[in-house]
């Protein structure tokens, strides 16, 4: 089930925004878009382009792991950041 | 002179309670400037030495993106302290060394301290402190706040580097060709621009500014070369953005996070990434379908203790003020020779009534800061917000002020100091200035009575559909100020750490819960007890008739003529007889004694302080054995916060009082009694709480927002009353 985001950028074909990952899925950061005030504060969680994370889950609220801590992210802010998934 | 000491940290990172190990004694030294928020410092010493340390609010990172964060980029950049303790989560060190490493970069002398070191042991985190502390240039040192571990070490480590000589090592990391490039350039105009390094290091202002901090660019602002400085730093920022294709916060933030990562997986050779109980425990209590019944569970038992475990301890403050003392200073001033006359009146009505009137809040207050505390130290609160945020955002209102609304169903001034708990200073106003409208428990005597009086059979339905009035108008003034008056360019982004799950600590707690209080008596007291004095005083003086000082009938006083005067304005909402304006006018110093003033003013009864009834011994035993009693109360309350009982409200009933309302609302409202009362009904629900709330909104909020909270509360109170009374009589109901 995708998510229903309105969509920003042109995704690549492994690329989706955070809403739409698997449960449970490692996904690689690719790109945030956003207000400033958005992009400092996930900064500073250290989601970064490149960054790694766990999905917990994707959302309603979406909730994810980085680092050992867990951050609610709402239903606007995960449209926000387009991810891709790490195979392990 | 004494060494100052910055305490910086991520919010939850334990930050406020090792500052309460470290300093003892928390002291508020007023707000931060142009804030509502408290600035806290305390003194500590080591080595013979005498330290200041500053608590500042909690922060991420030091390009500021709330006007809170800014307090502490702010106090950083123009006070330079001489030491800056930056507090880590240890079981999360990739997401504190953020603040960390900007501290470094700045060229402060840092002391970081490793908190909740018992937290990462546990899950078998192994963090090298002697290689992070050489990799960060700064002294590491283990602390677990929360048992007081590790303090004293953190004490002697602050003083030690405050001892230094040497100047500090600034970190330097390495952005990268392009941005390096540009940090070059503007390092050289910094140099020029503040040649005696105020601000710190040029390369480091240089990064702050091309990130986007407007904090530092103001300061430089306020330099002849500022205008040149802004225009160089925007022009960098967009060609930056040009070269690489992504915004200059990104590009930094990455390869300060790239820095981060290698850093961690050095100092504690990264451990297997696990699935924790707290996954688990998060997916539960976040979950869009469990999460809201389990937050309406927790609210109702924070609102039942809140109410009921501390009821009984009010009851006690009540009687003893109003019994035992008040006669004690009775005969206390008939024995040095000034009893019976104005004076008495005045101490015994007017001061003591007041003092009153700010102590039964005491035991509510503390009852609510304790459960605010727990839920706080526990890491709930955070994943309570996650779950209202979602339907509150739709509205305008941010998902923490679903607590101090619900806490305005208790009690108004507990609600008020409870949006402490909200994020930004924007936040908290909103919250501030919608939670009056909650219906208080103060409020529904009134009801009740009119209710019973008028609405006899569907007087549950009307009480009822009075809550849901001042729900409704809450979320609409909410609304209406999120898009006018608070409304933000980009809202604040529900992006939101969920801390670690713990239990409570009850020295932390306890702290909390007294700081607050304290500051309830000091900050809000004062005003309470002026303004019983003023009614006091239109009480007793007398305009008309033969009374005397002290000693005159209601409708002869000062009192009468204000309300008489207000009843003009009242008239077209159906009920501007002067009895009832002047039950509303004292119903503005609390909702308590609307209905007693109401069966004053209608002369059915009449409380007299008796001067000989009891001797002062008996006095005190009584005052022991019902305190004892209230304790008793309070212990058997506690398992009754989880069952549901019936609402247990005495008014006074007599037949007589009801037919004096009745005849009153007839007379006033033309024969539309019933539209009359439900009007009545609803200018209590919606003006101003009481004196004590507005004295707390003050505290909190300033003097000028608490202009602008009671002038909406009275027009939003008077036109929704116009509108049902006015409106009953177009449809020709009642």
């Amino acid at each position: 089930m995708k998510g229903d985001c309105i969509q920003q950028g042109i995704h690549g074909p492994n690329q989706m925004t955070l809403d739409e990952a698997r449960r449970d899925a490692r996904v690689r950061v690719a790109r945030i878009t956003g207000g400033r005030r958005l992009v400092h504060r996930l900064a500073a969680l250290g989601i970064v382009p490149g960054a790694e994370l766990s999905v917990i889950r994707p959302r309603g609220p979406a909730l994810i792991s980085i680092g050992g801590a867990h951050v609610a992210v709402g239903r606007g802010e995960a449209c926000s950041i387009e991810v891709e998934e790490v195979t392990r | 002179m004494s060494v100052t000491v910055a305490i910086a940290g991520a919010p939850n990172s334990g930050k406020t309670t090792l500052f309460n190990q470290l300093a003892g004694v928390r002291e508020h030294v007023g707000n931060w400037p142009g804030q509502t928020v408290e600035r806290v410092a305390g003194r500590f010493e080591a080595r013979d030495e005498e330290f200041t340390v500053v608590d500042l609010p909690g922060t991420y990172g030091l390009v500021a993106v709330s006007a809170e964060e800014a307090i502490s980029t702010r106090f950083l950049i123009e006070e330079r302290p001489d030491v800056v303790v930056s507090v880590c989560d240890a079981s999360n060190l990739a997401g504190s060394l953020h603040l960390v490493a900007q501290i470094a970069e700045a060229g402060f002398r840092q002391v970081v301290a490793l908190n909740m070191s018992d937290v990462a042991e546990r899950r078998g985190i192994d963090i090298d402190d002697a290689l992070l502390a050489r990799e960060l240039g700064a002294t590491v040192v283990p602390t677990v706040a929360r048992k007081g571990t590790g303090v004293d070490e953190l004490a002697e480590a602050i003083a030690a580097a405050a001892s230094e000589v040497t100047s500090p090592q600034q970190l330097i990391l390495d952005y990268g060709a392009v941005v390096e490039r540009h940090i070059g350039g503007l390092s050289s105009t910094i140099t020029e621009c503040d040649a005696a390094s105020h601000f710190g290091p040029a390369r480091w202002s240089a990064v702050q500014m091309l990130a986007g901090d407007q904090v530092l660019l103001r300061s430089f602002e306020t330099k002849p070369c500022g205008p040149r400085m802004v225009a160089e730093v925007t022009r960098a920022r967009s060609e930056i953005t040009s070269e690489v294709g992504f915004d200059v916060e990104m590009v930094l933030a990455e390869r300060r996070f790239a820095w981060i990562t290698h850093l961690v997986d050095t100092v504690t050779g990264s451990p297997e990434p696990r699935t924790f109980l707290s996954d688990r425990l998060d997916l539960i209590l976040t979950n869009r379908w469990l999460g809201l019944p389990i937050f309406f569970a927790v609210m109702w038992i924070v609102l039942r203790f809140t109410a009921d475990v501390t009821a009984p301890y009010l009851d006690w403050i009540d009687a003893t003020i109003s019994g035992p003392v008040s006669r004690w200073a009775v005969v206390l001033l008939g024995a040095i020779g000034i009893g019976g006359g104005w004076f008495e009146s005045l101490i015994v009505d007017g001061v003591l009534a007041g003092v009153g009137g700010v102590l039964v809040f005491v035991p509510v207050l503390f009852g609510l800061y304790l459960m605010l505390a727990i839920l706080e130290d526990s890491g709930y609160m955070a994943r309570a917000a996650a779950v209202a945020d979602r339907t509150m955002r739709a509205v305008g209102i941010p998902g923490k002020s679903f607590l101090p609304m619900m806490v305005g169903f208790g009690c108004t001034v507990p609600a008020i100091y409870a949006t402490r708990t909200l994020d930004s200073p924007r936040d908290r106003l909103l919250t501030g200035l919608i939670t009056p409208f909650m219906s208080c428990g103060a409020r529904l005597p009134v009801y009740v009575l009119l209710a019973s009086v008028f609405f006899v059979g569907s007087s549950g339905t009307v009480v009822f559909s009075m809550y849901l009035l001042g729900i409704s108008v809450a979320v609409l003034v909410g609304f209406v100020l999120s898009k006018t008056a608070l409304k933000e360019e980009e809202p604040s982004p529900f992006v939101m750490v969920m801390p670690e799950f713990r239990a409570p600590s009850a020295r932390t707690i306890w702290a909390l819960a007294s700081q607050r209080t304290g500051a309830f008596i000091k900050g809000a007291g004062t005003l309470i007890v002026a303004a019983s004095i003023v009614v006091w005083a239109l009480l007793a003086i007398p305009v008309g008739g033969d009374g005397t000082l002290g000693d005159t009938e209601p409708e002869n006083s000062a009192f009468g003529v204000v309300a008489e005067t207000s009843a003009t304005v009242l008239e077209p909402l159906g009920f501007g007889e002067w009895e009832q304006s002047g039950a509303l006018i004292s119903g503005f110093v609390a909702k308590e004694v609307v209905v007693s003033t109401m069966a004053q003013l209608y002369s059915v009864e009449d409380r007299q302080v008796e001067a000989e009834t009891g001797s002062f011994l008996s006095d005190v035993g009584e005052i022991a054995t019902s305190f004892v009693t209230a304790t008793f109360d309070t212990i058997r309350a506690i398992p009754s916060v989880i069952g549901i009982d019936f609402l247990d409200i005495d008014v006074e009933s007599s037949t007589g009082f009801h037919n004096a309302i009745r005849s009153s609302f007839d007379a006033s409202s033309g024969g539309h009694g019933s539209l009359a009362a439900l009007a009545f009904m609803v200018f209590v629900l919606l003006y101003t709480p009481c004196v004590a709330s507005v004295a707390a909104f003050r505290h909190e909020f300033g003097t000028k927002w608490m202009t602008v909270s009671i002038t909406g509360q009275m027009v939003i109170a008077w036109v929704f009353a116009f509108l049902v009374f006015q409106g009953g009589l177009l449809l020709g109901v009642g």
